[in-house]
């Protein structure tokens, strides 16, 4: 089943086209993650699937259901930053979003026990740390033990302990089979728990796909390194080294035919005579994969 | 319905602001018919001569009068609960909160019906208070108080009712365009004087009188018409006027229909 399905979704502000024909499906279970640089449409996407923004055309479709308010009242999400009511508690807030999602207020405990909150209950909202007001953005989004979890820039100015909790905590939600959909230009990040992505530029949707489909390319990339001086002359001399680079720090960076690999390569060196210390297979991250999308469609 | 009621609740039974103006609202309230009693004592005991015919006859509190002198006092003091609303909904949209509302589950239509509940259920909170704030002193002080005299006049306090509505409303509206609390008040109380302005223009000015009396805020002070010229032996209507009132209510109308235009259409 397609948690969110869009059809030729579109927004245009004026002239500028800040959502254009995006057609995305999103299954259920997986993490997903919506790429793009910073004005690219992301937020203006998860603003009209969510009844923030008025789509100028398109349209989208709910776990099959359709785009009734209500159908989101079984969402939870937080798009851009935490929005509370800043000399409300944790609790204060959290019981306005309960009665607009329906749900029992006995759900506000449970919640900020989850995101480690429980003890700040208490306190006002504009006394929390951007990383403790993140936690009860997602609190709040998990009050109605929501069937897909949105989250936009969920990691946006935290430090890197804010980071690492928020990346926990998004990798438990997800283990409990939820499905997210993750916005974000952090990378690394995205790689870390994703599974599927998508890339958008300039209002476009340009690229859908999987996260462990980008570390497969055509050609293998191999890091290497010997103290012996012979080393470039023997890659030189290697029918299966299409490419060779060196390194600032004195080692070789080789890009191998479709058919060799390092093992391969490290058999070929020693034959010559050659043994390295340093043999590292690279393969391609996200963030080249995602800037080698934008390139080709530039 | 009860539900969108308890959630505007929720939004101020926490809130500063909420309790500040509508506190500060029930001491006015109160206060002036006390204030007006201790100035009308001083008057007669103090200005005029033993011998003045017109001791004890300045009726403020008398019944039937009372109805039309409350509710015209007090329509001079609703800016600060305008204010209340124009803080209440332009918050929801410096805030955020509005968007956040509509991302939780709540369509625009409800947002509205929340607001405007919010509003027809203070004013008549407050109407119900003025009622019984003249009844109590009506039964201190009036010289009458057979049930006929008594209730007689008595729709001033649904006009009163009216005025707030209107009055409610137009915040909502400033609130909608202006989006920011501090600026929207500021804007709000502008905005009674900038009309008194252009309706001394367009009335003596431009000659067009009608046209100046149907201006929104004109259009509901005028519901309850100005009582103490009487005393001065001039005349004035001790009576809600019919064509007072359809004006006053096509402008609750449109500012209804107005609002919820604005928070259908806009993006949030």
């Amino acid at each position: 089943m397609m948690v969110l399905e869009t059809k030729q979704l579109t927004k245009h502000y004026g002239k500028i086209k800040a959502a254009n024909e995006i057609n995305l499906q999103i299954p259920e279970g997986c993490v997903f993650a919506i790429l793009g640089p910073n004005g690219s449409g992301k937020s203006t996407t998860l603003g009209m699937v969510l009844g923030a923004t008025q789509p100028t055309s398109g349209e989208f479709t709910w776990f099959g259901q359709g785009n009734d308010h209500k159908i989101r009242r079984q969402i939870g999400a937080i798009l851009e930053r935490p929005i509370f009511y800043p000399s409300f508690t944790a609790t204060q807030n959290l019981k306005i979003t309960a009665r607009i999602k329906e749900v029992d207020n006995n759900r506000i405990n449970e919640v900020l026990k989850l995101v480690g909150l429980y003890e700040r209950r208490d306190s006002n909202f504009k006394t929390y740390s951007l990383g403790m007001k993140q936690r009860l953005a997602i609190a709040s989004a998990m009050l109605c033990d929501p069937k897909v979890l949105i989250l936009d820039e969920p990691t946006n100015g935290l430090d890197p302990q804010g980071i690492a909790e928020i990346r926990q905590l998004i990798l438990e939600i997800a283990e409990s089979g939820k499905t997210i959909v993750l916005a974000s230009h952090l990378l690394d990040e995205v790689q870390k728990v994703c599974s599927d992505f998508c890339v958008l530029r300039s209002g476009r949707l340009i690229y859908q796909g999987k996260v462990e489909d980008t570390g497969e390319t055509a050609s293998v990339e191999v890091e290497v390194k010997s103290p012996q001086k012979e080393l470039e002359l023997a890659l030189n001399e290697l029918a299966m080294v299409t490419e060779l680079r060196q390194e600032f720090d004195g080692g070789f960076k080789v890009v191998l035919n479709e058919d060799a690999n390092a093992h391969a390569l490290n058999a070929a060196l020693f034959d010559k005579g050659i043994t390295v210390d340093h043999l590292v297979t690279h393969r391609q991250t996200l963030e080249e994969k995602f800037l080698e999308i934008l390139k080709n469609e530039a | 319905m009860i539900r969108l009621i308890s959630i505007e609740l929720l939004k101020l039974k926490p809130a500063r602001y909420f309790w500040i103006l509508l506190v500060l609202f029930f001491v006015i309230l109160v206060g002036i018919p006390i204030g007006t009693y201790a100035l009308g004592s001083w008057i007669t005991n103090n200005v005029m001569p033993d011998e003045s015919p017109l001791k004890d006859i300045i009726p403020f509190y008398d019944f039937a009068d009372i109805w039309q002198n409350f509710t015209f006092l007090y329509q001079y003091f609703t800016v600060l609960l305008s204010s209340l609303i124009v803080i209440n909904v332009a918050q929801e949209f410096s805030l955020q909160t509005a968007r956040q509302n509509v991302i939780d589950g709540m369509s625009r239509g409800e947002f509205f019906k929340g607001k405007f509940l919010l509003i027809l259920s203070l004013a008549a909170v407050v109407s119900i208070v003025v009622f019984l704030l003249c009844l109590i002193f009506g039964l201190m002080y009036s010289p009458v108080t057979d049930t006929h005299s008594m209730f007689m006049n008595v729709e001033f306090i649904g006009a009163y009712f009216l005025h707030l509505v209107h009055d409610f409303l137009l915040a909502m509206f400033v609130a909608l365009l202006i989006r920011r609390t501090g600026i929207g008040v500021v804007v709000l109380i502008f905005y009674g004087w900038i009309e008194q302005f252009a309706a001394a223009l367009i009335e003596y000015a431009a000659g067009l009188p009608f046209l100046a009396s149907i201006l929104p805020n004109a259009a509901t002070k005028v519901l309850i018409h100005s009582p103490f010229n009487k005393y001065a032996l001039s005349q004035t209507f001790t009576y809600i006027r019919w064509e007072d009132m359809a004006i006053s209510i096509a402008w609750i109308i449109i500012l209804i229909l107005l609002n919820r235009w604005i928070i259908n259409r806009r993006d949030l």
